[in-house]
């Protein structure tokens, strides 16, 4: 309704956009296998009307520069693709036939002949209020005396999809087959059970149809009779002002507003106190677990042999170095600290049997060096000032350390009993032409992880790119 | 062995939870470093079984888990983008904010955002004058 | 910076590259992968970039300001095979020639869609990589200006 009274163009397709919704609320609310076929060939329309009405308003004003339905008009002869591209899609939400929007008013008015005159009479009310206001959007666009001079010709790429989704909506009016059966599927996944969505043109004069037609009628004189339109609008407009939804939204949106501010305070100014209220927990829960679980036997120091003694000097040198960068407060020496950790880890990583990690752990930490050092060029050296409540850190760090020691420890002492995956990953390495399994993985049998992990180096990539060069990439 | 993996583990994860409460941000990024590693070396010790290299032709005796291995692999890769990104995104926070201390970057952000809630209050009252 | 660095580290991004090629072709049946070998070159690269400087270094070797282009390709490469046995109707990430089939060899090269892929992650590890050095190097350069 309130879309009647808007003049910029988007905010009457907004309108538009949430009494469209409403209708299939409105249809899920009805219920019955005929309402939920209508409800998801509804949506279907829907989105391919409005995305072209969108774009047209946005097409519009890129050509005018102007965005108010009042000072436009008479663009059929600038833009005359546009206007019949358009119209279609208009013509869609107005479900005039020949358009897949006829289908899903038919659809519509069915489930509501099914439950009764009072439905029926809203349902038509509500199409004539459609056809009124898409009328009214489209007719203030396109016909009339020229308002604006368009500055511009609209762009062919903006032009392209519009056309496009009105010859699908067209085509969709024709055949409407593959779209019922689309709709079908969706349909069948929310009414839980098979059902048929069949819609279909009838010559004769059905209910559906004298729905439709009254609807038209309706919407025409809405649209024909100004007089009839304004004070009936106004009035609702003013009612809807005062006690309507728009007030109760523009209440609701203030106090969420205020709780989030409150909430985002918090939490700027607290970042430090909600990793700690992660890690306290953690550690308590993790303490509480053990507590509670019997835990004789579950933990196993494991076999330790002579030849191992390297890995526990590169393990503990990694340690110190942790401890390291940890107590140093420069900004360097952290960095090196990191440096001779990741290298140890590598050399870890070489000795039990796996050297592609430690292939990769080795340049990956080479790279993550220059980075450091590359950035800290820039930043400002680090103040030595006396931090405070450096004490509680330790504790919660130490806590956190504790928890997750007896953790990985349980997990590493309790191998599961059962063969993994592994021994037939191994397996069949050779049938998928390869020698190191490990590659093979990755690039064969897990390739999805693979994929999305390169997706996210290129992502942050773009991020570093793009915020380091203040939007240009070169 | 895996008391020793486990107690590295732990340092690791300890040291680096003790980093992420820092007040500057750049040990900040540190501890997310050493978050990550206690994962990597987590998961590599997790390997069901240890020995050999798994690459063909194999060894004899027993072979080390793949699996983990290549897990691993992705963790190391991931960490990298993500300390990358974290890093230059803590330069743009230093350079636009002028510290590296987290509670003047809260102080300094609420005060910025109050300023533009101030102007955009202001346009809004022109607006509704002109409209009128 | 010593006369020896100036000489030698430009020098070292032929070597780099032929490891990189190495570790591609061994790839699939021995240490290392697509992502090795991108890290491989762009460290040489960057090796470039600190003794020759952002500026000499692009001018000597243009192939860098086109980072961006090779890491796009490379992204869509990988997504390419990933998802083209999918117009097949077989899932994603199904390489050929299947399990057991015969293989094409060149050398210790095996042309699978399985390498493939792994040039993909090499052009994309490679491409990301470089651009990254670039800007770091450029904003050294802007403090030292």
């Amino acid at each position: 309704m309130l879309a009647l009274a808007q003049d910029e163009l988007k905010q009457i397709l907004a309108h538009s956009t949430i009494s469209q919704y409403g209708y299939v609320v409105t249809l899920y609310g009805i219920g019955g296998a005929t309402a939920a076929g209508a409800a998801t060939l509804y949506v279907l329309a829907h989105a391919i009307a409005k995305s072209a009405l969108f774009m047209t308003a946005g097409a519009v004003t890129v050509a005018t520069g102007e965005s108010k339905l009042s000072r436009l008009g008479g663009l059929r002869r600038r833009m005359p693709a546009l206007a019949v591209a358009s119209g279609v899609a208009a013509a869609t939400l107005a479900a005039l036939p020949l358009t897949l929007g006829f289908s899903k008013d038919e659809l519509f008015f069915a489930a509501a002949t099914e439950h009764g005159r009072a439905v029926q009479l809203l349902a038509v009310g509500a199409a004539a209020l459609t056809v009124a206001y898409i009328g009214r959007f489209w007719l203030g666009l396109f016909t009339g005396p020229l308002q604006t001079q368009p500055s511009a010709p609209v762009p062919p790429l903006l032009l392209a999809p519009i056309v496009v989704l009105g010859a699908l909506a067209v085509v969709g009016g024709i055949v409407v087959e593959p779209f019922a059966r689309l709709a079908e599927d969706a349909a069948a996944a929310t009414y839980a059970g098979p059902l048929e969505v069949a819609p279909a043109y009838h010559a004769e004069l059905g209910s559906e149809n004298r729905m439709a037609l009254a609807a038209w009628a309706l919407g025409a004189l809405i649209l024909v009779v100004p007089r009839v339109r304004a004070p009936l609008v106004g009035a609702f407009a003013r009612a809807g002002e005062r006690a309507g939804p728009r007030r109760w939204y523009a209440l609701s949106l203030l106090w969420l507003n205020r709780v989030s501010d409150w909430a985002h305070d918090r939490e700027v100014r607290d970042l430090r106190n909600s990793i700690a209220a992660v890690l306290v927990p953690a550690a308590v829960l993790i303490a509480i677990a053990l507590a509670v679980t019997p835990t004789r036997g579950s933990y196993e120091v494991g076999p330790v042999a002579l030849g191992d003694l390297p890995i526990i000097v590169l393990l503990g040198l990694g340690a110190l170095a942790a401890v390291t960068a940890a107590r140093d407060r420069g900004r360097l020496q952290p960095v090196l600290a990191l440096s001779v950790l990741g290298f140890a880890l590598a050399g870890v990583y070489a000795m039990v049997g796996a050297p592609d990690v430690a292939l990769v752990a080795v340049l990956v930490e080479t790279v993550l060096a220059y980075v450091f050092v590359g950035v800290f060029a820039r930043l400002p050296p680090a103040t030595v000032r006396r931090p405070r409540r450096r004490a509680r850190n330790a504790v919660i760090g130490a806590a956190a350390g504790a928890s997750a020691f007896a953790a990985i420890w349980g997990a590493l002492s309790r191998p599961t009993a059962t063969t993994g995956v592994a021994a037939e990953h191994i397996e069949r390495a050779p049938e998928a032409h390869g020698g190191d399994v490990v590659t093979v993985i990755l690039a064969d049998f897990r390739g999805l992880d693979t994929m999305v992990e390169v997706t996210v180096l290129a992502v942050a990539v773009v991020g570093v790119a793009s915020l380091l060069s203040r939007g240009r990439a070169w | 062995m895996s008391l020793l993996f486990a107690l590295a583990a732990a340092v690791l994860f300890g040291t680096g939870a003790y980093l992420l409460l820092d007040r500057d941000l750049v040990r900040v990024v540190f501890g997310v470093v050493l978050v990550s590693q206690a994962a990597v070396l987590t998961l590599v010790a997790s390997g069901l079984t240890r020995g050999a290299a798994p690459i063909y032709p194999l060894s004899r005796g027993p072979v080390s888990d793949p699996l983990s291995q290549a897990m691993a692999l992705t963790a190391i890769v991931i960490g990298l983008a993500v300390t990358a990104l974290l890093l230059v995104l803590v330069l743009r926070v230093v350079q636009a904010y002028r510290s590296e201390e987290l509670a003047e970057v809260a102080v300094r952000e609420a005060e910025r955002e109050a300023r533009l809630e101030r102007l955009h209050e202001r346009e809004h009252a022109e607006e509704e004058a002109a409209a009128r | 910076m010593s006369v020896i660095l100036e000489v030698v580290c430009p020098r070292l991004l032929g070597p780099a590259a032929m490891v990189a090629a190495a570790i591609i072709v061994k790839g699939y049946s021995d240490v290392g992968d697509g992502f090795s070998a991108g890290v491989v070159v762009a460290l040489a690269v960057a090796l470039r970039y600190v003794t020759l400087g952002a500026e000499r270094a692009e001018r000597s070797l243009p192939v860098l300001r086109h980072a961006p282009v090779l890491a796009v390709a490379g992204l869509l490469l990988v997504l390419a095979i990933g998802f083209f046995p999918v117009a097949f109707g077989e899932p994603p990430l199904t390489h050929f020639p299947r399990a057991g089939e015969p293989v094409v060899e060149i050398g210790a090269l095996e042309l699978t869609t399985a390498v493939a892929l792994d040039v993909g992650i090499f052009l994309l590890v490679a491409g990301a990589l470089v651009e990254t050095i670039h800007q770091i190097a450029r904003l050294v350069e802007e403090r030292r200006a």
